[in-house]
């Protein structure tokens, strides 16, 4: 198939169809919903629209031209089993069992953080965090250092480190996990972090600050 | 050809009908691809618009006179007396009506704000032709865009396959 472009010098002749010329096609589709499903369900219209709307290129634009990451829908846990909630309208909503993780759930994991396309889930009695990527399956289980016997809370975010990488598809981009506890000496409230990176494989040393005991109220989710 | 009115220097669009447009510099100036002929000096002649006809061009050149930033070297500017939210918010009703044509002119005006290099138009061009059709059937998107399906049907079922999930 032809890829047809336009000379930059001069614009398509008037008797070609608009959407005939790539880049004004490209222009089109660009302005898509940020979801993914849009994208999908437009790649079926023609061979063209597919062959854009996969092209890493128009890609990394389409997620510059957005630039916030979309919002698919939001996850609950309970007794073990994660529940999806798809925040799309029809035809664009996306079946809850699309998005399933199932965990031990005779222990109690806490979902505590979703940012940049991944869950985490935190086990304070096993010492385990789960990092999730619901798109692509991908899971991790990790285990923070000994220290953390009792997680306060955790964050999981993208570490890509691209120039001009705009978060909405970070699935093959590194991560870091940042795992935060806290301990109390009489007036005083210890807060100490370690922050795990995917590139290394490694938890970092513990870092920690410490705060009068009233300063701080680390919100529990 | 260049010349002067009113203190405004003003300069001379051609459609390829014959068609000729005296308009402010700045408003031509919208146009980045005009922009550059005018900084490298290729237009102090009537600049021709290859393949915009004049019906066209003369839409085009209202857009950019309503989207011209109102303060400039001749000083006194609407903008000092006009909340700039108010403004915007009066930009975007205007645009609203501006972009109430039918769907060849709506082409014609991507292909010309794409080739003027017009950021403000190809967005309200481009965008408004998705969200016409972006809740349609794919049917529907073929026909209104005059796109033809060329998967074949076990083409189709696999990319639809491979992708259920986006297709309840």
């Amino acid at each position: 198939m032809g890829r047809r472009r336009r000379q930059p010098s001069s614009p398509s002749p008037a008797a070609e169809h608009p959407l005939e010329d790539d880049d004004l096609l490209r222009e089109i589709i660009l302005r898509l919903p940020p979801q993914p499903p849009y994208l999908l369900r437009a790649s079926l219209v023609g061979k063209r629209w597919r062959q854009i709307a996969t092209d890493p290129k128009f890609l990394r634009r389409f997620r510059v031209h957005h630039r916030k990451p979309p919002l698919l829908g939001d996850f609950s846990y309970e007794d073990g089993r994660l529940s999806f909630r798809s925040t799309l309208d029809l035809p664009y909503r996306i079946p809850p069992d699309h998005f399933s993780l199932q965990v031990n759930g005779r222990v109690p994991w806490r979902l505590v953080d979703c940012r940049h396309g991944r869950v985490l889930l935190i086990n304070s009695e096993m010492r385990q965090v789960i990092v999730w990527d619901p798109l692509t399956g991908d899971r991790s289980l990790l285990s923070p250092p000994p220290a953390f016997d009792d997680m306060h809370t955790a964050a999981v975010l993208c570490a890509a480190g691209e120039q001009g990488h705009a978060h909405g598809a970070c699935h093959s981009s590194p991560f870091k996990v940042v795992v935060v506890d806290i301990c109390e000496h009489g007036d005083e409230t210890v807060v100490f972090v370690s922050v795990y990176s995917s590139e290394t494989g490694v938890w970092s040393d513990l870092l920690s600050t410490t705060l009068a005991s009233m300063g701080i109220a680390v919100d529990r989710r | 050809m260049a010349t002067r009115e009113a203190g405004k220097k003003m300069i001379m669009l051609k459609s390829p009908d014959g068609m000729e447009f005296e308009v402010e510099e700045a408003v031509a100036m919208e146009s980045q691809t005009i922009r550059k002929m005018i900084e490298d000096d290729c237009a102090d002649t009537a600049i021709l618009i290859p393949n915009i006809n004049s019906k066209i061009l003369s839409r085009v050149i209202e857009y950019c006179n309503k989207h011209v930033p109102t303060t400039g070297a001749t000083g006194a500017a609407a903008s000092d007396t006009v909340a700039p939210a108010a403004l915007a918010e009066d930009l975007k009703i205007w645009d609203a009506e501006f972009i109430k044509v039918n769907r060849a002119t709506r082409f014609d005006l991507i292909q010309a704000a794409s080739y003027l290099n017009i950021k403000g138009l190809l967005d309200l061009t481009s965008q408004t032709t998705i969200d016409t059709i972006s809740d349609n059937s794919l049917e529907e998107i073929r026909s209104f865009l005059s796109t033809k399906n060329d998967y074949l049907p076990e083409e189709e079922q696999t990319i639809r396959r491979e992708n259920q999930w986006a297709f309840q």
